[in-house]
């Protein structure tokens, strides 16, 4: 089934009244017509028109939110998150990219909902006391949902693009953080668990298969640059997967343009975490507009763990096992990439580096 | 309305008409600094100088504007169902190659330390060779990056009008470019997107290389006139006063 996705609507079209479903929408609220008329609605509502409440009306009570900072759960803490964020930055807006979505209402809707937020530094919080200053940054938020309620988040945020705006340091960040971690905390055993999952995935042979076509089997595209690319470093497959003037938008606000710079900020992650192995965790893909000359955006949500051994992107090399949690949106047009975007944590991942064994 | 009228009326302190042709997420980015969300690319915009727009193309999702005025200023619009959603500003501001405006823009823009190679995969590979059966467009970008800057393409005649809108021939641009090479010297050229009408022809293309350390990563725009096959008019956006500010952007900590 295809919806109207972002594609040319404005946010009015888009918060206006969509009248009756265009989608099965058992046990959703009435006035949502379908997943990306809810994801995008209960987004503005939730935090640009602050109504924090209808998180209670939005979310199941034992909602797991996989971060990689550290797992949460429970809807007190999903509030209390969304609190404390709106009390550091006050007047985020945040501008939905994309909401490329998956499944049904009856196994539950998984969207991956790829957000730009502006918003200005204006309390004390996480990235400590206020610069003022005026910031953007991507987050994507990829949610099972079931009758109007989130059930399963796994949330990635640029946080180091946030620091290099407010002028501050994602080491000094991490270091400080770290050494308030212990080695039975939640998140210390929770990604040790999730590096146990990532390197007990059976590993291949050396791909030697043609290319999927994107478009038409986004799932296998998926998959094959995952094992190719990114599992057996066949990084020259980068110049078949990806448009000449391809733009790669990588953490920290690193925008990448054409073969060179997108294989070597892969070459720079790969180079930093040693051994990795890759699990694809979730695929899921959409047209992106109605012609399909406008091609279709892909989804992949990703795990990745190895060694911290290279000092290329996260420091000295610590010899720490690492993980990565990513979500990576595709934009596909004439078969190949022509955007991508990918957000992982980067203070995080430094973090792991530093905690305490 | 459509974008060029959109961009005449903004000329004439219209706000509101571009506001009904960006979409709300639309971005705009002149290859340092980067506004986002539609307030904040009309207020980018609104201190552009005169956006009167005299030449546009349009198609393939794209739109190009040539904007009036005595530089070369071009405008290209990513566009989704008639609303512009990415804007990249191509203006030919040349002052500052070595000035304290460029110092003071690039300290306020810092930067990731470079990744990856200009010319993937190449190796010791001489730059790809004039294929005589290509675009004259795309020819002409490789013929920059193979360094053949004679004007082979060009009328003998054929007009060239730099960023700075200082008009000349084939000498002047060859001069040009020579300078440019000369403070970038792997300068390589990609096409971004092309649009033709008739005898015009835009092209947007992204200059990378390095100056002092930087990665230069810029954009830059040539509209083309042709005649008989060959170029009769050339007219070039680019960025000098973004490029000599790339050797003052500081590094991001590591």
């Amino acid at each position: 089934m295809s919806l109207p996705g972002l594609w040319g609507r404005d946010i009015a079209e888009l918060l206006a009244p969509q009248g009756p479903p265009r989608q099965p929408m058992r046990g959703f609220d009435p006035d949502y017509a379908d997943i990306v008329d809810y994801i995008i609605r209960c987004t503005h509502r939730i935090w640009e028109q602050k109504d924090l409440g209808l998180i209670e009306t939005h979310y199941s009570a034992d909602c797991p939110v996989w971060m990689l900072s550290g797992p949460a759960a429970g809807l007190r803490s999903v509030v209390d998150g969304t609190t404390r964020t709106l009390a550091t930055f006050p007047d985020r807006t945040l501008i939905g990219e994309a909401v490329i979505w998956s499944g049904d209402d009856r196994s539950g809707y998984l969207s991956s909902h790829r957000i730009l937020s502006t918003a200005t530094h204006q309390g004390a919080g996480e990235f400590g006391p206020p610069t003022g200053r005026r910031i953007a940054f991507r987050t994507v938020a990829d949610c099972l949902c079931r009758e109007n309620r989130i059930v399963e988040e796994w949330l990635v945020r640029d946080n180091s693009h946030i620091a290099l705006q407010l002028g501050l340091s994602p080491a000094a960040i991490a270091a400080a953080q770290a050494a308030h971690d212990r080695p039975d905390g939640a998140a210390p055993r929770w990604w040790a668990a999730e590096i146990e999952r990532v390197r007990a995935s059976p590993s291949t042979g050396l791909p030697a298969a043609a290319m999927p076509a994107p478009e038409a089997a986004p799932s296998d595209f998926a998959l094959w640059f995952a094992d190719t690319i990114v599992a057996h470093r066949r990084l020259a497959r980068v110049r078949d997967a990806y448009a000449p003037a391809a733009v790669l938008e990588a953490p920290g606000g690193r925008r990448l343009f054409g073969h060179g710079e997108i294989i070597g900020w892969w070459a720079a992650l790969l180079g930093s975490i040693g051994g990795s192995r890759i699990v694809v965790d979730h695929v899921a893909a959409q047209p992106a507009g109605a012609d399909p000359a406008d091609g279709v955006d892909i989804a992949m949500r990703w795990s990745l763990a190895g060694v911290h051994d290279g000092p290329a992107l996260f420091g000295s090399s610590s010899g720490r096992a690492v993980l990565l949690l990513a979500v990576t949106h595709w934009r596909v047009v004439g078969g190949r990439i022509v955007r991508e975007w990918t957000v992982f944590d980067e203070i995080a991942v430094r973090r792991q580096t530093l905690a305490p064994a | 309305m459509t974008v060029s009228a959109a961009f005449d009326a903004l000329a004439e302190g219209d706000a509101a008409s571009l506001a009904r042709v960006l979409l709300h997420r639309c971005r705009l980015e002149d290859g340092l600094a980067e506004a986002v969300g539609r307030p904040a690319v009309v207020a980018a915009l609104m201190v552009g100088g005169s956006l009167a727009s005299d030449m546009k193309l349009a198609g393939s999702g794209w739109c190009f504007l040539r904007l009036k005025g005595d530089a070369e200023r071009h405008l290209w619009a990513v566009m989704e169902a008639e609303r512009a959603v990415e804007l990249t500003f191509v203006t030919g501001r040349t002052d500052g190659w070595d000035g304290a405006e460029a110092e003071r823009i690039g300290a306020a823009c810092p930067t990731h330390r470079p990744l990856g190679e200009l010319r993937s995969g190449g190796g010791q590979l001489a730059a790809p060779a004039d294929d005589p059966a290509a675009p004259i467009a795309l020819r002409l970008l490789t013929l920059i990056n193979a360094r053949s800057l004679d004007g082979r393409l060009h009328l003998p005649d054929a007009r060239w009008t730099g960023p700075d809108g200082a008009a000349g021939t084939a000498l002047e641009r060859q001069r040009w470019w020579r300078k440019l090479l000369a403070k970038v010297a792997d300068a390589w050229l990609t096409p971004v997107a092309s649009l033709a009408e008739g005898e015009c022809i835009a092209l947007r293309w992204q200059l990378q290389g390095h100056l002092d350390g930087r990665r230069v990563s810029l954009p830059g725009s040539t509209l083309l006139r042709q005649a008989d096959g060959r170029i009769a008019e050339e007219r070039t956006a680019f960025d000098l006063l973004a490029l000599a500010a790339t050797a003052h952007r500081p590094f991001f900590p590591d």
